[in-house]
């Protein structure tokens, strides 16, 4: 049986889908069993939506696009 | 270590003119499509025409909408020192091939090869090894939690009173905190997480990409999540980053 600390290892593996069946079922049958894991894996599921849908990078520079359109002119 | 054998057996390419599309792109549904979208795709090939056409406005819009996931990837390779440069490099090598570019794969999928081999070669040039938070190290990212010796939780996940996505969307102010850690992560990190969560990449395009086994991708990934988690945890407790 998974110790919950491995389960906190493996649990971006679960949720991506990745990792071997046998692996997958051991994790179920923790997660059946386990009401902490379950609230750290809908923790880490919802992390990943909600970064997916906030994150935002910094753009870039200013002046730094049109910079780099010069460098393209100038070696045209 | 499993490299990514996939790739291992592919030609080097010259990577400006190899738009073959990648295998094993993820297929799940994308939270918030930020590429590859047929809209994108059009107005792309208007800003490619008119850019090829002389048009510096549209070569500029086009700059600026793939700088910031280049230089992520850039500076995840070859270090923040040289990722600028290396970024210009990328776009003076996809300039000269861009009147080639069939469109076969998306746009950012070419321009992030080009950038990705324009960083490794500058890295390998400069000797400069990279971000050693590619290696996966000692630690496993549970250091912010409590376990027992018999590895068990000695402190149970904290209860979140807003735990849906829906719901935390509307915190603006977590929002804020969330990309100011994600702005600190070290940079293959950052990278492998922006590459995988944000662009909805493969495993095995991130560790193409970054030139990373598919295992320390993972990790990579992991810890990133587990740093914002962290981030919402703090911010469920006491309102702040």
């Amino acid at each position: 049986m998974l110790k919950c600390r491995e389960l906190a290892q493996l649990a971006s593996e679960y949720l991506d889908g990745s990792g071997p069946k046998s692996l997958k079922w051991q994790i179920r049958l923790h997660l059946a069993l386990c009401h902490n894991c379950r609230r750290f894996v809908r923790h880490l599921r919802t992390t990943r939506e909600l970064a997916a849908r906030v994150s935002a990078l910094e753009p870039a520079p200013k002046g730094q696009s049109a910079k780099i359109v010069q460098i393209l002119r100038s070696r045209d | 270590m499993i490299y990514c054998a996939l790739f291992r057996h592919r030609p080097p390419a010259i990577p400006f003119l190899d738009t073959s599309p990648l295998q094993g792109r993820n297929t799940r549904t994308r939270v918030q499509p930020l590429t590859d979208t047929d809209n994108t795709d059009t107005e792309e090939a208007a800003l490619i025409e008119a850019a090829l056409a002389g048009d510096d406005q549209a070569y500029i819009r086009l700059i600026e909408r793939h700088y910031s996931v280049m230089l992520t990837v850039a500076t995840g390779i070859a270090g923040s020192s040289l990722a600028e440069e290396v970024v210009q490099e990328a776009w003076v090598s996809a300039h000269r091939a861009l009147s080639k570019f069939e469109g076969r794969a998306s746009l950012k999928t070419w321009l992030l090869r080009i950038v990705s081999n324009e960083a490794k070669n500058r890295a390998k040039r400069e000797s400069r090894q990279q971000s050693l938070d590619a290696l996966p190290g000692e630690t496993d990212g549970l250091e912010g939690m409590k376990f027992r010796a018999d590895g068990h939780w000695a402190n149970a996940p904290a209860h979140w009173h807003l735990d849906s996505p829906e719901a935390l969307l509307e915190q603006t102010q977590l929002h804020r905190c969330i990309n100011k850690t994600l702005a600190l992560l070290p940079p293959a990190q950052k990278a492998a997480f922006v590459l995988r969560d944000l662009e909805q990449r493969s495993f095995e395009e991130i560790c193409q990409l970054l030139d990373i086994s598919s295992a320390n991708a993972r990790v990579l990934v992991h810890r990133a999540r587990l740093s914002l988690m962290q981030v919402i945890d703090r911010y469920q407790e006491t309102g702040q980053c």
